[in-house]
């Protein structure tokens, strides 16, 4: 099956394009690979590590008025009007993979892998320039001013069918200034795993498995600080996570069998230790920055550390131990967090009162696969693993499943599914999500204020969906939909919430081959 | 055809150095009744004897070699039913200053010339191999294209993915390049009733000339498939009303092809099944779409190019274009004729007594005439004979009508006050004449049994018949018959010398 790669509008939080969920979904991935444990948790070895990535999510691929799609196979780049349903096709470099858009819509980034080049596309004219770039990037991010694109080799989602060519490197990255077409290629620490950005846009921050690589992108041309995590130390663990506090003074690294978080002064290059409880398995800032929240699995323990201070005496929180909590997920209003696992089949989880730091245990129909929080906080979204617990409820037993939970009276609103849910989106209102399914041709979509789940029949099966931003969030009109959809001459379609309509474009790669 | 052998006496008229000998003996046919036009001119004629065309006038009988260049190749009708375009060959020396009869290297020179008014308005130099016509509605510019299928041999290099783009006015000619094999042609117009652009379906491709360019150039190129071993053949296409967009149906799938012709894009709306055929509504701003592969149609409206699908009891494969409605059909098969609103989708069924070989709709749209084969439902009355059938399309009437032998041809006249229609029946005599607003039928016996049958604009028809020497029927609506004989040996010593006055 040929993949699309959909393409993104970075939205000034960091978030980037998900390759692990299109190489997923071109390799036939599915949530049951994912949600499947094979055996309920009444195990003596150890849980697997916690499963972060949100392999569910699309990104949304799309400006506030066009949604670009790169067609790899074809080395071109689709941007369709959604309002008047006009479609231009402009040819890029060679296999087009990773597309990203800045903050403002103005330009596409688009992530050439076939020739080694980043395309830096005017969205309304789509005028563009080529910047030849290292080689074998696999990557791309955006600093969350849209300002410095990075792209860089990932180890973790090399596509083992085309594995790279010729002198192979797994430290290098490409920094590009997107208003100019800059490049500053650099060295960023073996098989570097993340990129972090301060919010202001003003710090980037690569871990790799031994280093950070601090960027100060306010410089004309920026260098990266390698700061070794375990200097001398021979086969340290190895980084698996990294978070930076806001002010871009401290980098907080998790790493592989380690009960202690590796603390990195990114001005001084001073790298400490603070103990986090046995067997840390995630961390967040909270959404005030104002700490690091790590989830110590085996402890049953919430660190809290001080992320201005981190040195500080640790605030610790007990978390209900029939919840098993590995992960932690924070609403962006910063009310409740809700505390999670996707490594073992239990049917519980944990909330996280913030203001009175009160945690209580609750019940899901089944085991949870992927767990996301609508925009607005208020809502809790839950895609079930296929596995059951001993007390999965008969309806579900066996089934694919998604809840949709009120955090407000935690009223849950739980749905038997056909098939594996394969990606899923919300409004940035928060009012609607919306989510596909595995060899089904339909969106559904969810309503977070009422809790009920509407079926929209597609022509084919959907890929990738988003939804466009909600510009005037005071008027009623929700922001339409787009799901783009496997076929030879590419499709997309358009749900409109507000009248239930949907409209779709077919054949809008062959737009590339037009003359005129 | 009957054809006829002649010796050719010019002694009266020649000296004895220029008797026929034993090549003069002519054994081809001297007219053809089925290579016949009308138009506001008369009645013209193929005459393969002289390889010429004729210009007969009903009213006289007399016929009127057109004066043209070279020997008639082929003879088309344009569209508005005024003109010819004829394709002509003339062998000649290729030194220009040569004499033809002391030449021995020869070549043949090619050229289009448009008939109107009983003679060549526009003639134009060509080159070999172009035969196909195509004229803009109006009138400003003739589209030449290659059939292959047509030619007998090649004796040049012939380039298949252009057309020749002739203005008709100051017979200025360009090639423009459009796609492998163009076939189908449309045209956009402008509200004044230029047509600005023709969009031309090649192979694979569809392409949008501009025929306001001097010369006229291709702007727009859209591929219909995006690897070159897929096949998409283009079985029909239309134009919205605005001419702003194309829908193109491919044959055997069921995706439709919206080509957006301002700014070019493509877009793809599938069907539920295979269109087989097309009509667009202005009235309704919609096309209207059967298959014969689902028992329904399909409306397509031109603003988001969204499909409804409305059930009918059997596939149709054939769609008639009554201006206000939509009339769907299929040729021998099913014994429904359907009436559409393609306003509303509504729809008025029609049930014939046996399944129609023909559906041919009056010129005011009033009445529709369908000619059926021979009934093989043995518990009908019309079991083992073939039919007419009158729908009346102001109401839901249907007149059967038993036919002595199978219906071929109809044509309608309409004046002020009358619409008549004339039946042609396989191997009879006469033809059937029906007055469709009176209801008084009649028949009209002829001569000879009739070939073809056509509508003058005098309101009269004429009925061509097999006869070597020239043998039309002009036949008045109320049955009077005169006989027009002998015209087809105008112009039959062209071979052997001037003819133009007629006097050998």
């Amino acid at each position: 099956m040929r993949a699309l790669y959909v393409l993104v509008l970075q939205s000034g939080c960091g978030a980037s394009y998900d390759l692990a969920m299109g190489e997923a979904n071109s390799s036939g991935w599915s949530a049951t690979d994912a949600g499947d444990y094979g055996a309920p948790s009444m195990t003596t070895s150890p849980p697997p590590p916690e499963d972060e990535s949100d392999r569910l999510r699309s990104v949304p691929a799309q400006t506030d008025v066009y949604v670009f799609i790169a067609n790899p196979d074809r080395d071109t780049l689709t941007r369709v009007h959604v309002a008047t349903s006009s479609v231009v096709t402009t040819t890029v470099g060679v296999t087009p993979t990773l597309v990203v858009t800045t903050p403002d819509y103005q330009t596409a980034v688009v992530l050439n892998g076939g020739d080694d080049t980043i395309s830096l596309v005017d969205a309304p004219t789509l005028d563009q320039t080529v910047v030849p770039v290292r080689p074998n990037l696999n990557r791309l991010d955006l600093s969350p001013d849209g300002r410095w694109a990075i792209a860089w080799h990932d180890a973790f989602t090399e596509i083992e069918e085309d594995p790279p060519e010729g002198v192979v490197s797994f430290n290098e990255a490409s920094l590009v200034e997107v208003a100019t077409g800059q490049h500053v290629p650099m060295i960023v620490g073996y098989r570097p795993r993340s990129v972090a950005f301060t919010a202001d846009g003003r710090l980037a921050a690569l871990i790799s498995d031994d280093y950070v690589a601090a960027i100060d992108l306010t410089v004309g041309s920026p260098t990266p600080k390698l700061i070794e995590l375990d200097p001398g130390a021979i086969d340290p663990p190895t980084a698996e996570e990294m978070i930076l506090d806001a002010s871009g003074t401290w980098a907080f690294v998790r790493q592989f069998g380690s009960n202690d978080i590796r603390v990195v002064d990114l001005i001084s290059s001073d790298v400490g230790s603070v103990p986090v409880g046995a067997n840390p398995t995630d961390m967040d800032l909270t959404p005030d920055a104002g700490q690091a929240a790590i989830v110590a699995r085996d402890a049953a323990e919430l660190w809290l550390l001080d992320a201005a201070d981190p040195y500080a005496p640790a605030e610790i929180l007990d978390i209900p131990p029939g919840a098993e909590a590995g992960q932690v997920l924070f609403d962006a209003t910063g009310q409740t967090a809700v505390l999670f696992t996707t490594a073992v089949a239990v049917d519980r989880y944990a909330t996280w009162n913030l203001s009175s730091d009160v945690l209580v245990e609750r019940a899901l129909v089944k085991p949870a696969d992927t767990v996301t929080l609508a925009p607005g906080g208020e809502t809790l979204v839950v895609f079930h693993s296929k596995t059951d617990a001993p007390e999965t409820d008969p309806a579900f037993q066996g089934e694919w499943a998604v809840s949709m939970i009120d955090l407000g009276n935690f009223v849950a609103s739980p749905v038997v599914l056909p098939s594996a849910a394969t990606g899923y989106a919300h409004s940035n209102n928060g009012e609607l999500g919306y989510f596909m399914m595995d060899g089904e041709m339909t969106l559904v979509r969810l309503d977070y204020q009422t809790l009920l789940f509407h079926e929209i029949a597609l022509l084919s099966e959907p890929e990738f969906l988003g939804v466009l931003p909600d510009l005037d969030p005071t008027d009623d009109d929700q922001p339409a939909t787009w799901a783009s959809q496997v076929h030879d001459l590419g499709r997309i379609s358009f749900y409109d919430p507000d009248d239930d309509t949907l409209e779709t474009l077919t054949g809008f790669e062959l737009n590339a081959g037009i003359e005129d | 055809m009957r054809r006829i052998s002649l010796v050719l006496l010019l002694a009266a008229c020649r000296g004895w150095g220029n008797l026929p000998d034993q090549d003069n003996v002519y054994t081809g046919p001297l007219w053809d009744p089925n290579a016949v036009w009308s138009t506001p001119d008369g009645l013209y004629l193929s005459l393969p004897a002289s390889k010429g065309l004729g210009l007969l006038d009903p009213a006289t009988g007399k016929l009127e070699k057109v004066v043209l260049e070279g020997d008639v190749d082929v003879i088309r009708a344009a569209p508005d039913g005024e003109r010819l375009a004829v394709f002509t060959d003339e062998r000649v020396c290729k030194d220009p200053d040569g004499e033809l009869e002391d030449c021995d290297d020869f070549t043949d020179k090619r050229r289009l010339a448009v008939v109107q008014g009983g003679r060549a308005e526009v003639t134009v130099d060509i080159s070999e191999g172009w035969n196909q016509l195509t004229f803009t509605p109006d009138g400003r510019t003739a589209l030449l294209s290659i059939d292959t299928t047509l030619l007998d041999d090649v004796g040049a290099v012939l380039d298949l993915t252009s057309l020749l783009a002739v203005n008709l006015d100051d017979g200025a000619s360009a090639t423009v390049h459009v796609g492998f094999a163009p076939d189908e042609l449309l045209f956009t117009t402008l509200p004044d009733g230029t047509n600005d652009r023709a969009v031309v379906l090649a192979y694979g491709e569809v392409a949008v000339v501009d025929l306001m360019a001097s010369p006229p150039i291709r702007t727009v190129s859209f591929p219909l498939v995006l690897d070159p071993d897929d096949i998409a053949v283009p079985s029909d296409v239309v134009l919205t009303p605005d001419g702003n967009h194309a829908m193109l149906s491919i044959a055997g799938a069921t995706e439709l092809y919206i080509l957006d012709l301002l700014n070019p894009n493509i877009n793809i709306v599938d069907l539920d099944a295979p269109p087989v055929a097309m009509n667009v509504s202005a009235e309704a701003d919609n096309t209207l779409i059967v298959s014969t592969s689902a028992s329904s149609f399909t409306l397509v409206d031109h603003q988001f190019f969204d499909a409804t699908v409305i059930e009918i009891d059997e596939p149709k494969s054939a769609v008639l274009d009554g201006g206000a409605f939509d009339l769907l059909w299929s040729p021998k098969q099913g014994q429904d004729v359907l009436r559409v609103d393609p306003l509303t989708g509504g729809v008025v069924e029609y049930r014939l007594q046996t399944a129609p070989t023909q559906l041919l709709l009056s010129p005011t749209e009033e009445f529709a005439i369908a000619l059926t084969a021979q009934n093989q439902d043995f518990g009908s009355p019309f079991y083992g004979h073939p039919g007419l059938e009158i729908l009346n399309l102001a109401s839901e009437d249907v007149q059967p009508l038993l036919l002595e032998s199978q219906g071929i041809a109809a044509a309608f006249t309409a004046t002020e006050g009358s619409l008549h229609a004339l039946i042609l029946q396989e191997g009879v005599d006469y033809v059937y004449a029906l007055d469709l607003y009176g209801g008084q039928n009649i028949e009209i016996d002829l001569e000879e049994p009739p070939i073809t049958i056509g509508a003058l604009s005098d309101g009269n028809f004429y009925v061509t018949h097999d006869d070597p020497m020239g043998l039309i029927s002009i036949v008045d609506p109320d049955g009077d018959v005169t006989l027009l004989s002998g015209f087809a040996t105008t112009g039959i010593f062209d071979a052997f010398g001037p003819s133009e006055s007629g006097d050998y």
